[in-house]
C-alpha cells in the first residue's frame, strides 16, 4: 500500500480518495480553503462511503487545506478537478512540488499538463517534475451525499500520456501499485486531450438545448431527450474537426464513437445518437440537464477544452467552423468572453510559437 | 375597390386574400400545380372565415393554377411566400407579365427583389414591370382549417422599397390602395435587413433543436424557447446586421426597434421580454417547428442569414454569430446552406466592391 495525493474535494476527487483508501492506501485529500466546507464532513467521519458499482467505506488518512503537508514525502498526485481548477492548483502547489514528484491530471480537459506545466514555470518552479493527464475520469460519479458517492461506472481501461512524453513506461509503473492494469499509454499528451471527450458532447448537447435548459431548469435527461439526431450531426461534426487537428500535427486520432465504444461497450449502437438516447452510464435516470447556463457543460468544457481546441487549430491552419460555432454561441448565451478568459495560447504558454514548436511544447516539455 | 393577383396560397398569402376580399377588392389567388390543393377548399367556400384581430368572411374572386387568368388586368402582383419560393415562381411567371405591372414581394427575405429581378431577366422575361419587396408580412397568421385563417397581428405599417429604388413612390401609391398603412422606403437595403424573421426563427431554432425534435416541437418558440440566453444570441446576430449595413453605407434599424413600430411595446426594452410576452406570436399553445427542416430553418438560414453574413464577410464585417447559426443548421439538415442558399454568387454580387453591390441593390445595375 502506498501514499497518494488527491486534490479536489468534488464527484470525482471524493470517489478517487475513498476508492483507494477503501483498498487500503494513505490518502491524503486537500482542497483549498475555497472548498473547506467540502471536506470537513469527510474529516469528521474519517472517510467516505461508496455505493452502486463499488461499494464499501473507505477511509481518508488526511483530509486538509495545508497544500505542503498533503504532498509532502508523496510521489503520486492526482488532481481531480474541472479544467478551471488546473492553474489555480498549479500556483498552490508551485511552492512546494519537488523534483521526482508526479502529477496526474485526471482528466486534463484539453491541453491541461501544459498549462499545468507553463503555470508552474511562471511561478518561479523550474523542478523535474512529471505532468500527466488522463483521456477521461475513471468513474461515472456523483457526491451524493456530504460523505457518500454514487458510482454508476467503473472504466475497465484508462488512455495517459506524460510531459515530457518519453516517461510514460516509468509512470505507469508507478500508478499500477494504485489501479492495477487499469492504464494504457499514449505516445504523448496530445492524445490525452485529444480523447477528451467531454468536448464532444456536453457543449453541443447544451448549446443546442438552451432554450429548454433556460426554461424549464435543466428538466430533461440530457443525454436520452438532448441528443436528438439533429444534435448528434453536429457531434459528428465536432468530433470531424478533432480529428482534423490531431491529423494535422501528426497525430492522427482514433473516432468519437470507438472511444466510447471501448469505454462503454454496445457496438451494436452504432450511432450518436441510438448510443445516447439508450445508455445507461448517461441516462435514464431522471431529469439530468444543466439547470442553467451556468454549469461545467459550458464554463468547464467551453474555456478549458473548445477554446484549446479552437486556439491551437488555428495556429496549425485546421478550419474548425463546428467547434467555433459553439464557443461563438456558448459565449453569448452565457455572457463571457471565453476566448478570453479561458485556456488562451497564451494560457498554454504557445503564442507566437510556430507549428513544430508548439508540436515540440506538447511532446518535450520545452 | 381593386383587383389584385396574390401569388402563393399559404400562410400569409390566404390570409392577405380573405382580408383584401372582405374589403371589397377583387383578390385572385394564384399557385402552381403542385400547391393546388391548398386552393381547392377557397374555390368551394368562394373565400376564408378571417379570425381573430380580423373577423369576418373574405370572398376569394379567384382561386387557380393559371396565372394568365390571374393576372390579366391586373397591375398590383403580391408574391407572398417563402424565400425558396421566390426563384421558381419567377421563372413561371417570366413571360406572363405585361408592361406596367408591379410585383411586390411580401415579403421578400433578404434581397428577394434583387434575385426576382434577376431571375425573370434569365427567363426571357420583356416587359417594363417593377419589382418591389416589403419589410415584412402585413400580417401574423396561419391557416388553421382549409376555410379558415387565424389572425394574430397586424402590423401598424409596412415599408415598401423597390429595385431601382426609385421606383418606390410610384408603387407605394399603388399598393396603398390594398393596404393603405404602405410607405416607401429608400431601398431594398432597409426592406431586407429588416427580415425579422432571420434574426429570430433559426436562433431560436437551432438553440432549441433538441427539445424540437424530441418533442415535436410541443412548446412555445416564442414565450418558452426564446429564453435570456437565446434572446442574447438573437441581440449578437442583429448588432452584426447592423454592422453589416453600416459598412455597406446605410444605418439599418434593429430587431427591438422593428418590432415595437411594428406591434407596440415600447415599454418592453429587451428581445427577450418583448418575444416571452408577445401575443401576436405566442401564447396560444405549442408552436414551435416540429422539425428542423421547417422554414425556421430551411428558409430562414439560406434565404436570410446567407446572403447578409456573406455580405459581411466580402465588406469585411466579422459574422461569427451569423456564421455559427449557418454552419450548425447545415449539418443539422446535411445541406451546406453557404452553397444551396441565396448566396453572393448566385445574387450576381459575387466579387464585386462595395459600391458596385451598392448600386446593383439600389439600382439593379
Amino acid at each position: 500500500m502506498a501514499k497518494i495525493a488527491i486534490l479536489g474535494s468534488g464527484h470525482g476527487a471524493c470517489t478517487y480518495a475513498a476508492y483507494l483508501g477503501k483498498r487500503g492506501h494513505e490518502v491524503h485529500l486537500y482542497d483549498s480553503k475555497q472548498f473547506e466546507s467540502n471536506l470537513t464532513p469527510i474529516k469528521e467521519a474519517g472517510g467516505m462511503e461508496l455505493t452502486m458499482a463499488d461499494t464499501g467505506f473507505g477511509p481518508i488518512a488526511m483530509v486538509t487545506t495545508d497544500i505542503k503537508e498533503a504532498i509532502e514525502g508523496v510521489e503520486v498526485i492526482n488532481i481531480v478537478v474541472p479544467g478551471f481548477g488546473h492553474r489555480p492548483l498549479a500556483e498552490q502547489i508551485a511552492p512546494y512540488l519537488k523534483a521526482n514528484q508526479i502529477v496526474v491530471l485526471n482528466p486534463g480537459s484539453v491541453f491541461g499538463a501544459l498549462e499545468f506545466l507553463n503555470t508552474l514555470r511562471q511561478c518561479g518552479n523550474h523542478e523535474d517534475v512529471t505532468i500527466c493527464e488522463t483521456a477521461s475520469n475513471i468513474f461515472a460519479t456523483r457526491r451524493v451525499g456530504p460523505t457518500t458517492v454514487r458510482v454508476a461506472a467503473v472504466k475497465k481501461q484508462m488512455e495517459i500520456a506524460s510531459l515530457p512524453a518519453d516517461r510514460i513506461d516509468d509512470v505507469i509503473k508507478k500508478l499500477d501499485v494504485f489501479f492495477p492494469g487499469l492504464y494504457v499509454k499514449l505516445p504523448n499528451v496530445i492524445y490525452s486531450s485529444l480523447m477528451y471527450t467531454n468536448m464532444l458532447i456536453h457543449p453541443v448537447g447544451t448549446v443546442l438545448n438552451m432554450g429548454r435548459i433556460e426554461y424549464t431548469k435543466g428538466q430533461y435527461d440530457f443525454y436520452w431527450e438532448g441528443l436528438t439526431p439533429g444534435v448528434c450531426n453536429n457531434i459528428e461534426a465536432v468530433d470531424q474537426e478533432r480529428l482534423a487537428l490531431g491529423a494535422a500535427m501528426g497525430f492522427p486520432q482514433t473516432d468519437g464513437m470507438e472511444i466510447f465504444h471501448r469505454y462503454y461497450g454496445h457496438r451494436e449502437w452504432d450511432s450518436w445518437h441510438t448510443f445516447f438516447t439508450q445508455s445507461l452510464a448517461h441516462g435514464g435516470n431522471g431529469p439530468s440537464a444543466p439547470p442553467s447556463l451556468q454549469h461545467r457543460y459550458l464554463t468547464e468544457d467551453i474555456p478549458y477544452a473548445l477554446v484549446p481546441m479552437t486556439a491551437v487549430g488555428e495556429v496549425m491552419g485546421v478550419p474548425m467552423p463546428h467547434m467555433n460555432a459553439l464557443v461563438t454561441l456558448a459565449c453569448t448565451g452565457i455572457g463571457e468572453n471565453y476566448r478570453e478568459t479561458g485556456r488562451s495560447l497564451k494560457r498554454l504558454g504557445l503564442e507566437g510559437l510556430n507549428k513544430e514548436q508548439i508540436i515540440r511544447r506538447f511532446v518535450e516539455g520545452k | 375597390m381593386g383587383k389584385v393577383a396574390i401569388i402563393g396560397s399559404g400562410h400569409g398569402g390566404c390570409t392577405a386574400a380573405a382580408y383584401l376580399g372582405k374589403r371589397g377588392h377583387e383578390t385572385r389567388l394564384y399557385d402552381s400545380e403542385a400547391f393546388a390543393g391548398n386552393l381547392t377548399a377557397i374555390r368551394e367556400h368562394g373565400g376564408l372565415e378571417l379570425t381573430g384581430a380580423d373577423t369576418g368572411f373574405g370572398p376569394i374572386a379567384m382561386a387557380t393554377t393559371d396565372l394568365d387568368q390571374v393576372l390579366d388586368g391586373v397591375k398590383m402582383v403580391l408574391v407572398i411566400v417563402p424565400g425558396f419560393g421566390h426563384k421558381p415562381i419567377a421563372k413561371d411567371i417570366a413571360t406572363h407579365l405585361k408592361d406596367g405591372q408591379i410585383v411586390v414581394l411580401a415579403p421578400g427575405s433578404v434581397f428577394g427583389a434583387l434575385e426576382f429581378k434577376n431571375e425573370l431577366a434569365a427567363n426571357g422575361c420583356k416587359a417594363d414591370v417593377v419589382i418591389g419587396e416589403t419589410a415584412s408580412n402585413y400580417f401574423a397568421c396561419r391557416r388553421i382549417a382549409p376555410d379558415k385563417v387565424r389572425v394574430t397581428g397586424i402590423k401598424k405599417y409596412m415599408p415598401l422599397a423597390t429595385i431601382p429604388a426609385s421606383k418606390a413612390k410610384e408603387a407605394t401609391e399603388c399598393l396603398c390602395e390594398f393596404f393603405p398603412n404602405t410607405i416607401a422606403w429608400d431601398n431594398i437595403v432597409h426592406t431586407s435587413f429588416a427580415d425579422l424573421n432571420a434574426i429570430v426563427h433559426p436562433i431560436g431554432t437551432v438553440l432549441n433543436t433538441g427539445w424540437l425534435e424530441t418533442t415535436k416541437g410541443n412548446f412555445d418558440f416564442y414565450w418558452e424557447g426564446i429564453s435570456p440566453g437565446v434572446a442574447r444570441a438573437m441581440e449578437r446576430l442583429d448588432e452584426e446586421k447592423v454592422a453589416v449595413g453600416k459598412a455597406l453605407g446605410f444605418t439599418v434599424q434593429s430587431q427591438l426597434s422593428l418590432i415595437q413600430s411594428f406591434y407596440g411595446h415600447p415599454e418592453r426594452t429587451t428581445l427577450h421580454e418583448w418575444f416571452s410576452k408577445s401575443e401576436v406570436n405566442g401564447g396560444t399553445g405549442p408552436s414551435a417547428p416540429q422539425a428542423m427542416t421547417n422554414r425556421y430553418v430551411t428558409e430562414d438560414v439560406p434565404y436570410g442569414l446567407v446572403p447578409m453574413a456573406q455580405l459581411g464577410h466580402a465588406i469585411g464585417v466579422p459574422t461569427p454569430n451569423m456564421d455559427a447559426v449557418i454552419n450548425l443548421c447545415s449539418s443539422i439538415n446535411d445541406e451546406n446552406y453557404w452553397e444551396t442558399g441565396r448566396t453572393l454568387k448566385s445574387l450576381g454580387l459575387e466579387g464585386l466592391e462595395k459600391d458596385a453591390i451598392v448600386r446593383r441593390l439600389t439600382e439593379g445595375k
